[in-house]
């Protein structure tokens, strides 16, 4: 099991996500899913992982943020970003894409590696779903061999229902972050919708990020 | 006795309060929930938006039909009015910003990121020239906020079409709306104004109004839509393995 950087959630998911495993975090924008990307890569570099970080903005606006959540990334991370990272993001070269991240998990040889995305809307926006689902198909499929596991970010209601559904089939373990409105208040729950490896884990629980970590706690209406 | 026409005019005032009201309340609510620095910025502005057109509705009413017309009082209609090129700019501006953010392509609409230092500089010289307008020849003289609405509304609603994000596209679509119809409240009451038989009703106050309180509406179906709410199913949420507490440790 892969630590997720996050103490609740480790718990909640029995020590973390499943090994050479895909992991889709659905929300809103705003809402902080970005945040368990973060944390993802900053439990990996303590440990000792090869990480890469693969964005859509720029790598000044990402640390900013990163920043913002109170999380330190210490040790060398591989950016591919559209801006300041090691290789140029250019979402509409889908071929392109996935041989830089296959070359650059080669050089990094036997070392167990950690690729976090915020692409997959973007990269949704400006192809035909089905070309992504066989796209991530494949590169799921030959990542595997590197001993990875990757966390992708979604934006939730920035797609038709049916292409996220497709999506969530895709993905080994799908963790859902939305609001609810309660009465006059909203309340931000967590879902783990899916996890290779583990029964369904039925029910919503309150998060909130509070003193740079982020606290997950059980919820019942 | 209150004539009928001051009734609803009154009404109108207060559908027109408690609905802005409503819509900045949702607002900060949502912004309690968002995390990332834009987005919060974005609901705090709309937010902000609210309580503003609450005090500027309450003021230009209350000072409207006492009929007051003292150097106090015009110098608080233009800083009112002042205020408010700003308050909208910032609001227009964080919108079209997290728009951006959205679109894939990151598109400039109209060049934001460069009209807006601009806009910006015309904004304050606009805020200081109608509080300066205000004191010299009376709050009421001065028309608020045309031109910025005008191009807002443009701007947001162009913003909206090239949005891939379904829900923002909906909050820039109410956002659009309501300043259009704010847009249309602040230019509607001074032709209407020439027409005899209207100002004898009392109706070209009446009729900017009934369009501000649709464009308080829009800015409340805006607040509410500046993220996808959704509601717990109570099946899922009484699961009892959800309700035994769990001991969790960071």
């Amino acid at each position: 099991m892969v630590s997720t950087g996050v103490g609740e959630l480790d718990q909640l998911l029995k020590d973390g996500y499943p090994d050479k495993s895909a992991i889709l975090v659905v929300g809103p924008p705003g809402i902080g899913k970005e945040a368990l990307g973060y944390w993802f890569t900053q439990a990996g570099l303590s440990q000792g992982d090869f990480c890469l970080y693969v964005t859509r903005l720029a790598v000044s606006e990402v640390i900013e943020d990163v920043k913002a959540f109170g999380v330190e990334i210490k040790g060398p991370t591989v950016w591919f970003a559209r801006d300041g990272g090691q290789t140029k993001v250019d979402i509409n070269d889908l071929s392109g894409l996935s041989f830089s991240i296959k070359e650059t998990l080669k050089k990094n040889g036997e070392r167990p590696a950690r690729i976090v995305t915020d692409v997959l809307s973007s990269l949704l926006m400006l192809n035909s779903p089905e070309t992504i689902y066989r796209f991530l198909s494949q590169l799921f499929s030959e990542l595997k061999q590197y001993n990875t596991v990757v966390l992708a970010t979604l934006e939730d209601r920035m797609h038709q229902p049916q292409v996220l559904a497709a999506m969530e089939q895709l993905f080994d373990g799908v963790v859902e972050l939305r609001l609810y409105e309660e009465g006059l208040r909203i309340r931000p729950l967590l879902r783990i919708l899916k996890m290779r490896g583990m029964p369904p884990l039925p029910g919503y629980f309150s998060f909130a990020f509070a003193h740079r970590k982020m606290e997950i706690t059980a919820y019942a209406k | 006795m209150p004539s009928d026409v001051s009734t609803a005019f009154f009404v109108l005032w207060l559908i027109v309060a408690v609905t802005f009201s409503y819509a900045a309340y949702w607002a900060f609510t949502v912004r309690r929930v968002l995390v990332h620095r834009l987005y919060r910025r974005q609901a705090t502005w709309v937010g902000r938006m609210g309580v503003y057109f609450v005090a500027l509705s309450s003021f230009l009413t209350l000072a409207l039909s006492t009929g007051v017309s003292s150097l106090y009082v015009n110098v608080v209609g233009g800083l009112l009015i002042g205020s408010g090129f700003i308050v909208i700019f910032a609001w227009m501006d964080s919108t079209i910003r997290v728009a951006r953010l959205s679109d894939p392509l990151f598109r400039d609409t109209l060049r934001w990121s460069k009209l807006r230092y601009f806009l910006g500089f015309g904004t304050v010289g606009g805020a200081i020239a109608s509080v300066i307008s205000a004191t010299m020849s009376g709050f009421s003289q001065v028309a608020p906020f045309g031109g910025a609405l005008f191009l807002g509304a443009f701007a947001l609603l162009l913003s909206a079409s090239r949005s891939g994000d379904i829900t923002l596209r909906k909050h820039l679509t109410w956002t659009g709306l309501c300043t259009f119809f704010l847009w249309l409240g602040s230019q509607v009451q001074m032709p209407l104004s020439r027409i005899q038989f209207l100002v004898q009703l009392n109706l070209p106050d009446v009729i900017t109004y009934v369009f501000v309180a649709a464009g308080a509406y829009s800015l409340y179906r805006s607040a509410k839509s500046l993220v996808p709410l959704g509601h717990v199913s109570i099946a899922d949420s009484t699961e009892p393995a959800v309700l035994q507490p769990i001991v969790l440790t960071s």
